[in-house]
């Protein structure tokens, strides 16, 4: 059974100024790094400070320490880090205080807080809404994204479906035929293999080996940068033919266009 | 000059609105007393902004009474306190007070002060609000308006006014075929009205140059 830790943390009242809010952000940090030796980032250890976070931004956003808060948290963490600190946000000020420089995962949490907060999610409320839809990596991948990055992984999505009639028609004729043999380790003889090879310069690949022991998830990544390269083809293909179609009309209007003046002075 | 201003519409009557459901909505404000709050959203350049200008001056039937807000980031209730006082009386400031913004954003604390704003003001004033990021718009200052989403018109609600346009710069003999294909054409390129002025005012610059580097030719397209 997992062991569920619980941090205090104030919630909101109009007493609650910027000290206050440093001071619990203090005590996560210190939290935070004891986590992070002891516990190897277990997630279970990990909510409690995220729900402490959060609980931290629902008490001092909107209020007047607000600004202060900002103030002075963005002073401390350029003093710890040593490198300026353009943020104004809250949240992304809040998570950074406490997670100092943990880059990629900081701005997962970033994401996870923001979706909370979204949803309305009061303090106090963080680890049971995380419980209630599941992990936090559930939440990172679908809740924590924009409109804008859920239409393009639905796009790829379909490209990706889309490939293996792509690699079949490129079957038919392929960029080139040559024997290995044996095949590298874990390669077996009808599947997808990765190759690497290296250019020279004029437009020649050489292929240098198959690579060894290839895992599912580094054909997937392969395919999935087919896949953007396909989209970003379509994209450029449609945005050349609207081009096209916007020079022809204006050049057939510009054939038929007549000035006043000229007219005039002909007659 | 820039077309955008030379040929900016004067009168609301004079804006290119092809959606039937938009220009209805807005009659409502004009002919039916209507006084929801108005939240227009929509792509970059096709008439928010001159909607908002236009629309309190046709319903008035002349000069109204307009309070701009600028683009604001509303941080926390304090800020929209500051800039809503609610011992501010706007009904003694005119008949009816018209309180314009484009891009306003709220955090969402900001977000229900405003919505109390909206509610306390809304006999007095009517908001016309225009952002074109309705999704970061909260929920219910959106429930409290009359969300329009403004796209741009058609090529054929176009070409009386660049008809209009071409006369008035003394560009003619364009075929209407014709110059529906380059409206279309420039309007599948970029969905924006700013846009097609723009390239309208180019267009008409190439003709002239290209009459006046041949000026013995009656046909601008006529070359050697």
């Amino acid at each position: 059974m997992k062991k569920r830790v619980t941090i205090n943390v104030r919630t909101l009242d109009n007493k609650f100024n910027a000290c206050d809010a440093l001071r619990q952000l203090d005590s996560l940090f210190t939290k935070r790094e004891a986590w992070q030796i002891q516990y190897e980032n277990s997630t279970a250890e990990l909510l409690p400070l995220l729900s402490g976070c959060y609980d931290t931004f629902k008490a001092i956003k909107g209020q007047r320490a607000e600004k202060k808060f900002i103030e002075v948290a963005r002073e401390k963490i350029e003093t710890r880090i040593n490198k300026k600190v353009t943020d104004k946000s809250v949240m992304s000020l809040i998570v950074r205080y406490v997670f100092d420089r943990d880059g990629r995962r900081i701005n997962n949490y970033i994401r996870t807080l923001k979706a909370a907060h979204e949803e309305k999610i009061s303090a106090g409320g963080f680890i049971d809404w995380v419980a209630g839809i599941g992990e936090l990596e559930d939440i990172i991948f679908v809740k924590g994204v924009t409109y804008q990055t859920k239409k393009k992984r639905f796009e790829l999505d379909g490209k990706i479906k889309e490939l293996d009639d792509y690699f079949a028609e490129l079957l038919e004729e392929p960029v080139a035929t040559f024997q290995v043999n044996p095949l590298p380790l874990g390669n077996n003889d009808d599947e997808l293999i990765l190759l690497l090879g290296k250019a020279d310069g004029n437009g020649v690949i050489n292929v240098l080996t198959a690579i060894p022991n290839a895992s599912d998830g580094m054909i997937d990544s392969a395919k999935r940068k087919i896949a953007e390269a396909l989209i970003e083809h379509e994209v450029f293909l449609v945005k050349q033919k609207v081009k096209g179609a916007v020079k022809k009309a204006s050049a057939k209007a510009l054939e038929s266009a007549t000035i006043y003046k000229e007219v005039s002075n002909v007659a | 000059m820039s077309y955008l201003i030379k040929y900016k519409p004067k009168l609301f009557s004079d804006i290119v609105i092809s959606s039937l459901e938009v220009k209805t909505k807005l009659d409502t404000y004009i002919y039916a007393g209507n006084k929801q709050p108005i939240l227009l959203y929509g792509g970059y350049g096709v008439g928010k902004s001159l909607i908002s200008e236009l629309l309190p001056s046709a319903i008035v039937g002349g000069d109204a009474y307009i309070e701009k807000i600028p683009a604001t980031d509303f941080r926390t209730t304090a800020d929209v306190k500051a800039a809503f006082p609610r011992n501010r009386f706007y009904n003694n400031l005119a008949d009816r007070v018209f309180l314009v913004s484009h891009e306003i954003n709220f955090t969402s604390t900001a977000s229900e002060a405003f919505r109390d704003i909206v509610d306390y003001l809304q006999e007095d004033v009517q908001f016309i609000l225009s952002t074109n990021e309705f999704r970061r718009m909260d929920g219910g200052i959106v429930d409290r308006c009359n969300a329009i989403e403004i796209v741009a018109s058609k090529a054929n609600d176009w070409l009386p006014r660049v008809k209009m346009i071409l006369q008035k710069e003394s560009v003619c003999g364009i075929p209407d075929a014709v110059l529906l294909d380059f409206l279309n054409a420039q309007l599948a390129h970029q969905k924006s009205h700013r846009k097609l002025l723009e390239a309208l005012e180019i267009f008409v610059f190439q003709c002239k140059r290209d009459s006046s580097n041949n000026s013995t030719l009656r046909k601008v397209g006529q070359r050697k």
